[in-house]
């Protein structure tokens, strides 16, 4: 332990780990992040779709999502350890899926519902069918709503991931688990620097995903979970 | 809200064909994933892979294991921080390695399962023998322990090691109302700690603090007479550097952790055999606790620290 | 079936409800850690938020810290005080955990504040300041109450949000409900970590119950909905 100051020598270049194991953890990161929310993503867009239109899922879908939702993820992590085994993939993603559902299938809705009734009579005047109305025009106008969802559910799922490691995966968890138990802050800084950098990306790309894909979105509001009450 | 109550199939064609595209999404995400975890094809010339646990001290060992062989003229491949001993046993298991650095006691245990403690996980000779027996199915099998032992101990600080005489952890007997034990969190109920203190050595301590895994809290609440007898790995290079005092487990509590190349037959060789087994005779818990230490305290990385390690003793 | 019975043979371990290593021990000091961190986290917090909505200051930083907030992996925060001695043996490992807790703790109701002291009427807020009101009367007298759904709100996320992260805080020496779950962890030992999970979801479902009550209980009745929308301003889970 360096003597002086208590942040004293806190971090060290020459103390990371080599790139290479940098690297392979870095990628595992971004492997279980982006696994969860595509797999989340193909859950609630259905399920989202579905409670916009029959209400009568709507509460038991919002009470099971909201349920997920509050389950600490340590929590449910090893609740589901014994079916799925420690160190699995699986055990790691059936939980980050169930976090990214609430925040997804909200939006979905959401923004389902933030379709004007007008815009709605207007497809139907002009003879779209249903499908092609839902395809091309509300969940087109609802797009918006949707990347605020996946950049929301995506934070959420990257600062997550890294308690991953407390039951035997890799990621950047790993950098902080491992720079504790060798009483290497560097790697924990490492850790940490990285995990909100990769955040901080995947949300640039998110927002520059939008920008193409809806031009005329961008002064309004992106989403109803970014506001508030 | 005023919604047209559309229904009909067409609806969830569509609901259907985007979950479809999103789980092939998905898919193609994950199928590069699964293809980095594992090695499939082996190429002709083989190449050694060695595989190591997300612990730092394996780590170092398979490198370690790694130069000797890259000396002995193999071609090798180390595949560091593979995760937990659940992830490198069955990728040994189904040769996605070929060789890993473990504990016998404790892949003893590990294999019996069901938290399990095996009276064979105590003696070198007996886990050896049980090893070898229940890895056999997969092709895979143990040479020799290393001399090293990374089994928990408790260590005191050389001060209370003096003052009270402690050698040993039936030493403690007379003193340990007087003093607190630090350990891990299982530590309560786990018989290799309190439980196994109370039971076996007949100690009854002034209370006892939660502490991390053996790791950078033990050694301070140690260092800072926060507590008095703390559980740490032998060769936690930190005993070393702050003359912690590991006193002798004479009655067993502990198993008989020492370090062991676990290797597939297929590559079971002599010359591989050979270059390992040198190795392991010169790797002593010392030895490995200031690799430990050069890991910990310089920072330096370990496979760095393997190949100084190696030059210094003429093994490579 | 035989997991179960071993489940139900480990509740019914007499050590398991008594002492030091009992549940409601742990139980009392899981709810400690996290009230305290949200006491703290409410002063700070809702101070500042307060102060920057009153002022009409630092919308960028106050409306988007909540958000931002997400990505910060509390493990790290966790293990990084756990590091440092003279934070790590305060109060048996108490005071880093709180440390951790509190900066995951603060951004949503910073965000919340902020939003909710905003949205208060200017017509209200002028009507204050003709009855003669000081700007010091008008933030704690009119923003401040009518803000208060909207922190409620706050409070209620960073409530359940800190609940589940004081789970990590055993993995760095705190003794709480996390201790059975990290020592079944560091043992193979599935059922305590089941067990452990299932306390620790227990008590995060009982603290979400509670803290909507005194949402609801601080909004007017008229402003309630029937279900409370869960995903507000901030919500999200820093590290856990």
């Amino acid at each position: 332990m360096p003597g002086g100051p208590l942040i004293a020598g806190l971090f060290e270049w020459s103390a990371l780990p080599a790139w290479s194991t940098v690297r392979a953890d870095l990628v595992q990161h971004i492997e279980l992040s982006v696994i969860a929310v595509a797999i989340g993503s193909a859950i609630a867009l259905p399920l989202g779709v579905a409670t916009w239109r029959y209400r009568f899922v709507r509460l038991p879908v919002f009470a099971f999502s909201s349920a997920l939702y509050v389950l600490p993820s340590l929590a449910l992590f090893v609740i589901i350890l014994p079916v799925t085994g420690i160190g699995s993939v699986l055990t790691a993603e059936v939980a980050l899926v169930g976090y990214t559902l609430l925040i997804l299938v909200m939006n979905v809705v959401a923004g389902l519902e933030a379709v004007p009734p007008d815009v709605r009579e207007a497809t139907a005047a002009m003879g779209y069918s249903p499908t092609a109305a839902l395809v091309r025009v509300d969940l087109a106008l609802a797009l918006p709503y949707l990347v605020g969802g996946l950049r929301i559910a995506t934070t959420t799922v990257v600062g997550l991931v890294t308690v991953t490691a407390l039951i035997g995966l890799g990621g950047l968890g790993r950098l902080i688990t491992t720079g504790f138990n060798a009483d290497n802050s560097s790697s924990v800084l490492a850790g940490l620097v990285l995990s909100v950098a990769l955040a901080a990306a995947f949300d640039l790309l998110l927002v520059g995903a939008e920008k193409l894909l809806v031009p005329w979105s961008r002064a309004r509001r992106r989403s109803p979970a970014g506001a508030r009450a | 809200m005023n919604q047209p109550r559309r229904r009909g199939a067409a609806g969830w064609t569509t609901a259907v064909a985007m979950t479809v595209t999103t789980v092939a999404a998905a898919g193609l995400v994950a199928v590069p994933a699964a293809g980095a975890a594992h090695r499939t094809h082996r190429t002709s010339t083989p190449t050694i892979v060695i595989g190591s646990t997300n612990f730092e001290e394996q780590t170092i060992v398979a490198n370690l294991y790694a130069d000797v062989l890259k000396h002995a003229g193999y071609k090798v491949k180390v595949e560091p921080s593979l995760g937990t001993r659940s992830i490198v046993v069955p990728a040994i298991e189904s040769g996605q390695i070929d060789l890993e650095p473990d504990y016998a006691g404790s892949l003893v245990n590990y294999l019996a399962g069901n938290n399990a403690t095996l009276p064979q996980s105590k003696k070198v000779g007996a886990a050896e023998r049980y090893l070898k027996a229940h890895l056999k199915k997969y092709e895979v099998t143990v040479l020799p322990v290393a001399k090293a032992l990374d089994a928990n101990v408790f260590a005191v600080t050389r001060t209370t090691a003096h003052k009270y005489h402690l050698t040993t952890v039936a030493s403690l007997k007379k003193v340990a109302s007087k003093l607190i034990l630090g350990g891990p969190q299982e530590c309560p109920t786990n018989e290799g700690c309190l439980k196994g203190l109370e039971k076996v050595y007949g100690l009854h301590f002034a209370s006892f603090k939660r502490l991390d895994e053996a790791g950078p809290v033990s050694v301070a609440a140690l260092k800072n007479n926060e507590v008095q007898v703390v559980e740490l790995f032998s060769s936690n290079g930190a005993v070393q550097s702050n003359h912690f005092v590991a006193l002798k487990d004479t009655k067993h509590l502990e198993g008989a952790t020492f370090v062991i190349p676990v290797i597939r037959k297929s590559v079971d060789k002599a010359g591989v055999r050979n270059a390992i087994d040198k190795l392991s005779k010169e790797l002593t818990t010392s030895a490995l606790s200031s690799l430990n230490l050069k890991v910990t305290t310089t920072k330096e990385q370990p496979a760095t620290v393997a190949k100084k390690w190696l030059t210094e003793k003429k093994l490579i | 079936m035989h997991f179960f019975s071993q489940v139900a043979s480990w509740f019914g371990q007499r050590t398991h409800w008594h002492g030091s290593n009992g549940i409601p021990t742990l139980f009392v000091h899981q709810v400690l850690l996290s009230f305290a961190v949200i006491g703290a986290a409410l002063v700070v917090g809702g101070g500042v938020g307060l102060l920057l909505g009153h002022y009409r200051r630092g919308a960028l930083v106050a409306v988007n810290s909540a958000n931002a907030a997400r990505a910060i992996p509390t493990l790290a925060l966790l293990t990084l005080f756990a590091i440092l001695p003279a934070i790590s043996l305060t109060w048996n490992g108490f005071l880093a955990s709180f440390l951790a807790l509190v900066i995951l703790a603060i951004p949503p109701i910073l965000t919340n504040t902020y939003v909710g002291v905003r949205e208060v009427d200017a017509d209200v807020r002028r009507a204050a300041a003709g009855m003669g009101m000081s700007g010091g009367q008008v933030m704690l007298g009119v923003e401040l109450p009518l803000a208060l759904p909207v922190i409620a709100t706050g409070v209620r996320v960073a409530a359940i949000e800190v609940v589940a992260t004081s789970t990590l805080a055993a993995y760095v020496s705190y003794g709480d409900l996390g201790t059975y779950v990290i020592a079944g962890l560091d043992t193979n030992d599935t059922v305590e970590a089941f067990c452990g999970g299932l306390l620790v979801a227990l008590t995060a479902a009982a603290v979400a119950v509670v803290f909507g009550r005194l949402q609801r209980l601080a909004t007017p009745a008229p402003l309630r909905r029937a279900a409370p929308a869960l995903v507000t301003a901030g919500t999200g889970k820093g590290g856990v």
